[in-house]
């Protein structure tokens, strides 16, 4: 597979996916927020209508970093922003009460537009999450789709806490790469 | 060194100074008391005047929310004090309203260092109970069934935690329908033990046998932030000794690593007997490409 360099971040409306690109960019993120068509919801006023964009440079080499539109009705961009990513971050909002359904829905159309990418999971806001929360319920969900991918609770606004999430996408991809050397070699 | 926050309520300028001066008295006792008029519910002691409806209320409001209430009379007849209470009258020495505190919050019993509360601690707790975990008058709720610890405040939940990883007497009880819906701050049972744990320099895993983890656990650390997924790693899809793990953190992260996914039900520990132990060696493979080094280098791995 071809690598653009490139870093998705995922995720349905509202989860935090521009926050957090803005948290380990460079420069301020190219976007594309435009105000929510129905007046703000929350604290939110403005939602991705196309992609966000930023990079980070390190040392001579550029990781381009894209967030997915979370709304249905651009879902034909994630595909063509999917190809070639070193991984996705699924960003999801534990305070919305369709958490699960976001979970499944959004796990199994990553995993169908690029199957073998390492997905890692971020909870965000879960200070906000109602009393029925339970990660427990989010990993069975997530081993029913993605097994491999893991669950992280964070803050979207905090620089570590993503650079964790991609952390893990590098351990994944190694584990993946080592997964096919070896079964290249006829040990699984 | 312990911070405890003091609300007051329909109190008078004397009965306020005399707080205060209980207040510079508990330094003596390692303790930081912060005095603010009432302004909601988080707070260790509410000090109220029953003379006054404000206080009254107050007063009420406390109770409901399990508060350490002090009630202040100016009527040496009227000193009954229900539970979790304390009736002061007004003229009495501000070294009364110190014990009065103390006694109300345990602040005395708590200062003093427990020898081998740390191994009673680990060797005792039954995460898979769902106790509640209190010290002072904070408590944290590990609610096994949903993986996460909850607590009213983030404060309450730093309170216990520095509790346990400085020694400190910690209270296990079951937890009270009405203590739960107060407790709307959460984070992960494996983070909130990691982080306790890690503090601690003489941590030792006692139990015996092989590890093997089940799934990644929701772990984040500033200090350590490699660790916990070094060890994942090492210890995901495969079963590895305690001795295994030596190299791939400091000592006490590994043990806080395995306690703190072992009390999640995250680490499984295998019966030795009559187990032939896979052993699988996961070296890291060459990078695929430049920009896996790049980043691995950005991120300090």
């Amino acid at each position: 597979m071809i690598n653009y360099n490139k870093l998705l971040f995922a995720g349905p409306f509202g989860a935090g996916k521009t926050t957090a690109i803005r948290a380990i960019s460079n420069s301020a993120p190219i976007s594309t927020e435009t105000p929510i068509s129905t007046g703000p919801e929350g604290e939110k006023t403005t939602t991705t209508v196309a992609m966000d964009y930023s990079f980070i440079n390190m040392e001579g080499t550029t990781v381009h970093v894209y967030g997915m539109p979370g709304q249905d009705r651009l879902a034909f961009m994630r595909g063509i922003l999917m190809e070639g990513a070193i991984g996705a971050i699924l960003l999801l909002d534990a305070a919305q009460p369709s958490l699960n359904d976001d979970l499944q829905s959004w796990l199994k159309s990553l995993a169908a537009l690029s199957p073998g990418t390492p997905i890692v999971i971020g909870v965000t806001k879960t200070e906000l999450a109602p009393p029925s929360f339970s990660l427990n319920s989010l990993r069975q969900l997530v081993s029913t789709v993605s097994v491999t991918s893991p669950v992280l609770s964070i803050d979207a606004r905090e620089k570590e806490d993503i650079q964790q999430l991609i952390r893990m996408i590098l351990v994944l991809s190694e584990t993946e790469f080592e997964a096919g050397i070896e079964k290249t070699l006829g040990y699984i | 060194m312990r911070k405890i926050r003091i609300s007051h309520a329909g109190c008078g300028d004397s009965i306020i100074k005399k707080l205060s001066m209980a207040s510079t008295l508990f330094g003596g006792r390692g303790v930081t008391a912060s005095i603010a008029p009432w302004s909601g519910i988080k707070t260790d002691v509410v000090m109220t005047d029953q003379s006054d409806p404000y206080g009254e209320n107050v007063s009420n409001i406390a109770n409901r929310h399990n508060i350490p209430v002090i009630h202040i009379t100016r009527s040496l007849e009227n000193r009954a004090s229900a539970p979790g209470a304390v009736t002061l009258y007004s003229d009495l020495p501000a070294i009364e309203f110190l014990n009065a505190i103390e006694q109300l919050l345990g602040i005395g019993i708590a200062v003093e260092p427990h020898i081998n509360q740390k191994k009673a601690f680990i060797d005792t707790i039954d995460p898979f109970s769902s106790p509640v975990l209190s010290h002072g008058n904070a408590q944290v709720f590990i609610d096994y069934s949903s993986g996460v610890c909850r607590s009213a405040s983030h404060s309450d939940m730093l309170f216990v935690s520095e509790a346990i990883s400085k020694e400190l007497p910690i209270t296990s009880h079951r937890i009270k329908p009405s203590d739960l819906k107060s407790m709307e701050c959460s984070v992960s049972i494996e983070y909130f033990f990691f982080s306790t744990l890690a503090r601690m320099t003489t941590i030792e895993w006692k139990k015996t046998g092989p590890l093997h983890l089940k799934g990644w656990p929701d772990i984040k650390s500033r200090t350590y932030p490699k660790a916990p997924i070094t060890l994942a790693t090492m210890l995901l899809g495969t079963t590895k000794h305690y001795s295994d793990l030596s190299l791939a953190a400091p000592q006490n992260i590994v043990c806080a690593f395995l306690y703190a996914t072992y009390f999640c039900g995250l680490l499984t520990i295998e019966q030795q007997q009559g187990q032939q132990l896979q052993r699988r060696e996961k070296t890291l493979p060459p990078s695929s490409s430049n920009v896996f080094s790049t980043l691995k280098k950005w991120l300090g791995i």
